[in-house]
C-alpha cells in the first residue's frame, strides 16, 4: 500500500489519539476561567500601618499549574485601609494547584520580606491553593506580613 | 436494542441498493464546528467531528466542548426515591454524539440526517453514568472536493421514546418537538 493511501488513515489516527489524550487540555484551553485575587496586608512589626513610602512595593509570583508574575506598587494602595495592597487578579487560570510567593519591599528601610504561605478562601493558613475552590472559580487570597 | 437494530438494518440495505447519491467507496472526514452561545453567558461552543460515510450510510462522532454551567445543569437531578436534589459537577466537559444516518451528496450540495446516543465526558477523566439522552440531527451544506462547509441542527432528547414521539408528531404535521430549541452548528470539514 502506498504512503499516499496510508496518509489519511495515519492523520485520522493521530487526530483521534490527540483528541482522546488531551481532552482536559482542550477544555482548559477553552474554558479556563479561574481567578485568584490577592490582597496583601503589612502590619506593625514590618512597618507602621499607613506608612506610605513612595518606594515600597509588593509583588506576587504564582507557581504551579500556570506560572506567571504580577506586581503591585503603592499606587494600588487602598486609602483608608492602612497597609493593605490589592493586586491585579490572576485570570484565566487552568484548574490545578497553585503556590503564591509574595514579596514586600520597603523603600524607606531598604529591605524586603518574603512569604510563601497565605490564608486561603476558607481562612485556612496554607502554602497552596487548589482551583476550583469549593466549586467556586474565584478565590480571594490574603497574605499577611507581620 | 431492537429499536436501533431495525432502522440500522434498513439503512444498510438502503445504502447498498441506492449508491447513486454517494461515493461508491468509503470516505473519512474530520471537522470542527462552531455553535453560537445558547445561554446568557456569551460563550460559543466548539465541537470536533470525525465521520465515515459509505454509499449513503453515515457514521459520525461529534464532541462538543461544553462549559461548566451546562455540565452542572445536565448532571443535577432530583432523586426519585428521596425527592432530594442531587447537585451535579461544576466542571466543563465533552458532550459526545455518536450518530448513524444517511448522507446524500448532489455535488456540490450535501444533505444528511442522523440519530444516536449521547455520552458525557467530564473534566478530570470522568464518564458520566447518568442519562444525557439521545440526539437527532439534520444538516445541509456544500462540498468542494476535499473540503466543505455545512450547517446542522441538533435536537437532544431525554430518551429514545421521546425521540420517537417527536418524529411521530412530525409525521402528523407538528414539527415543534423536533425543531423547537434545536441547536445550530456551523461545521467545516475536510474529506479524504
Amino acid at each position: 500500500m502506498s504512503v499516499k493511501k496510508l496518509l489519511p488513515s495515519i492523520l485520522l489516527a493521530v487526530g483521534t489519539l490527540f483528541l482522546l489524550s488531551s481532552c482536559d487540555a482542550i477544555l482548559d484551553a477553552l474554558y479556563a476561567n479561574n481567578t485568584i485575587n490577592v490582597a496583601v496586608t503589612v502590619y506593625n512589626s514590618v512597618h507602621s500601618p499607613g506608612y506610605a513610602s513612595p518606594y515600597s512595593s509588593v509583588s506576587v509570583t504564582l507557581g504551579g499549574a500556570s506560572g506567571g508574575t504580577q506586581s503591585a506598587y503603592l499606587d494600588t494602595y487602598v486609602p483608608g485601609s492602612y497597609g493593605l495592597y490589592v493586586l491585579p487578579p490572576f485570570k484565566k487560570l487552568p484548574n490545578g494547584s497553585y503556590t503564591i510567593t509574595t514579596t514586600y519591599y520597603d523603600g524607606s528601610l531598604g529591605m524586603g520580606w518574603q512569604t510563601v504561605s497565605f490564608y486561603d478562601p476558607g481562612n485556612n493558613y496554607t502554602t497552596s491553593l487548589s482551583l476550583p475552590y469549593g466549586g467556586s472559580t474565584t478565590a480571594n487570597v490574603n497574605v499577611v506580613f507581620f | 436494542m431492537k429499536k436501533i437494530m431495525l432502522p440500522l438494518a434498513a439503512v444498510l440495505i438502503f445504502a447498498m441498493a441506492v449508491p447513486a447519491f454517494a461515493r461508491p467507496e468509503g470516505e473519512w472526514e474530520l471537522g470542527i464546528g462552531w455553535t453560537p452561545s445558547q445561554d446568557i453567558v456569551n460563550q460559543a461552543i466548539i465541537n470536533f467531528h470525525i465521520a465515515y460515510s459509505w454509499s449513503i450510510l453515515y457514521l459520525s462522532w461529534d464532541a462538543y466542548a461544553m462549559p461548566d454551567y451546562w455540565v452542572y445543569d445536565a448532571t443535577t437531578y432530583v432523586d426519585p426515591y428521596s425527592g432530594n436534589t442531587v447537585y451535579g459537577t461544576y466542571q466543563p466537559g465533552f458532550l459526545n454524539l455518536f450518530d448513524v444516518g444517511l448522507r446524500f451528496v448532489l455535488k456540490p450540495v450535501l444533505l444528511y440526517a442522523e440519530v444516536g446516543p449521547n455520552l458525557l465526558y467530564i473534566y478530570g477523566g470522568q464518564i458520566y453514568n447518568g442519562n444525557v439522552g439521545v440526539n437527532a440531527r439534520l444538516g445541509a451544506g456544500l462540498k468542494f472536493g476535499w473540503w466543505g462547509i455545512n450547517l446542522s441542527y441538533t435536537q437532544v432528547f431525554s430518551s429514545w421514546n421521546d425521540l420517537e414521539g417527536a418524529f411521530g408528531s412530525a409525521f402528523h404535521g407538528n414539527l415543534a418537538p423536533l425543531g423547537d430549541g434545536a441547536v445550530p452548528t456551523l461545521n467545516f470539514a475536510i474529506y479524504f
